[in-house]
């Protein structure tokens, strides 16, 4: 593995990790553990990897700090619905700041923010993101929906503010 | 003029980036561990389940204990390099208290109870805080403290498994902090402060 390989996987482990905390210094950490786990256990220097044990280390923070746990195995069922069922391509305005990204993003639960993460940054399937969790596709589908509409009404009210002012 | 939701975030997430000092610590701790290599620890560890056959042989005890001093080497380095790696980043306490006896009562998710080492005086030196953390995969504790001339010294404490046979003991240098750690009882110590 080259530094910019080892640089890329860094980055994009810490992308990870910051999309389940939501704040740069729990991030920082949690990737530094979880780095250290792969070091120690020898294991593939690779992004599934990398982020299985991105994504251990939140949980066992989140228990440590005895906040809602991430797990997500209650399934919630849409019926019939399918991955066409919800707009990949909801559009938006182009002038949205970072900061009001970032707190549309903090209105999600951290499970929402992961799926949406992993759907829409690292072009994950819903199906891959089940494997990844162990859980139901149609969960993931509608974790993902769910994001989707709150992050579309969050930036809708933002776009509503801006106007007024 | 407008973008699609995904392209936001992944226009969002580019910008997300770790500082250069996290990913320049996290590679010097790939190149120590990559320099180290886990398979000597392996090959220790067979060389462990022979030592009485050794013995009985006779003659061979003192290449076994200098093959033993060598990865201890390496693994302190390993180790030093991850407690200053969690010293430099000195996240805040999640528990502000001052005494070991306060954190003992109140960080219980160990496995062992948290003390003030015997082997140390701590002279000097006030606890502000501590916070769960981890050692070479393992649950431990950082303890904060100051000294007298206002520095930062951080105290880890974990249980001392098998995994830290190799290593009771030693003194390491790295970036400018020292690194001490020592062993007892059923608890490992390490101990990093400014030079």
């Amino acid at each position: 593995m080259t530094g910019e390989d080892l640089d890329d996987l860094l980055i994009r482990g810490y992308r990870y990790a910051f999309s389940l905390t939501g704040n740069a210094t729990d991030a920082e950490d949690v990737l530094q553990e979880a780095w250290l786990s792969v070091l120690k256990a020898d294991g593939p220097r690779i992004l599934p990897y990398l982020f299985r044990a991105v994504r251990s280390r939140f949980v066992d923070q989140q228990r440590a700090r005895k906040r809602t746990p991430l797990i997500l195995l209650t399934s919630d069922v849409l019926e019939g619905q399918s991955l066409d069922d919800y707009d990949a391509a909801t559009e938006m305005p182009d002038w949205i700041e970072a900061r009001r990204m970032q707190e549309a993003l903090h209105t999600l639960r951290s499970e929402e923010r992961e799926a949406l993460y992993l759907n829409a940054v690292e072009e994950w399937t819903a199906q891959e993101i089940a494997d990844f969790w162990a859980c139901s596709r149609n969960t993931v589908l509608s974790l993902i929906r769910r994001a989707r509409q709150k992050m579309a009404h969050e930036l809708g009210e933002l776009r509503e503010q801006r106007v007024s002012k | 003029m407008t973008k699609d939701l995904n392209q936001h975030l992944k226009d969002h997430f580019d910008e997300v980036r770790p500082t250069e000092e996290a990913v320049t610590r996290l590679k010097e701790i790939t190149a120590l561990k990559t320099e180290s290599h886990p398979r000597p620890i392996l090959v220790s560890r067979r060389m462990a389940a022979v030592i009485p056959l050794l013995v009985l042989l006779g003659g061979l005890f003192f290449e076994q204990s200098t093959a033993v001093q060598k990865s201890a080497a390496v693994t302190i380095d390993s180790i030093a390099a991850e407690i200053v790696a969690n010293h430099e980043k000195y996240d805040r306490p999640t528990h502000q208290l001052s005494s070991f006896d306060a954190l003992g009562a109140h960080l219980k998710g160990l496995g062992f109870k948290i003390v003030k080492p015997v082997s140390w005086s701590g002279d000097g030196l006030t606890v502000t805080g501590g916070r769960y953390c981890s050692l070479l995969g393992q649950k431990a504790v950082q303890i904060h403290l100051i000294d007298e001339k206002g520095q930062r010294v951080t105290l880890y404490q974990t249980r001392a498994a098998p995994l830290f046979d190799r290593l009771r003991e030693g003194e390491a240098r790295v970036r400018s902090k020292n690194v001490t750690v020592w062993t007892e009882g059923d608890v490992y110590f390490g101990l990093a402060s400014e030079l």
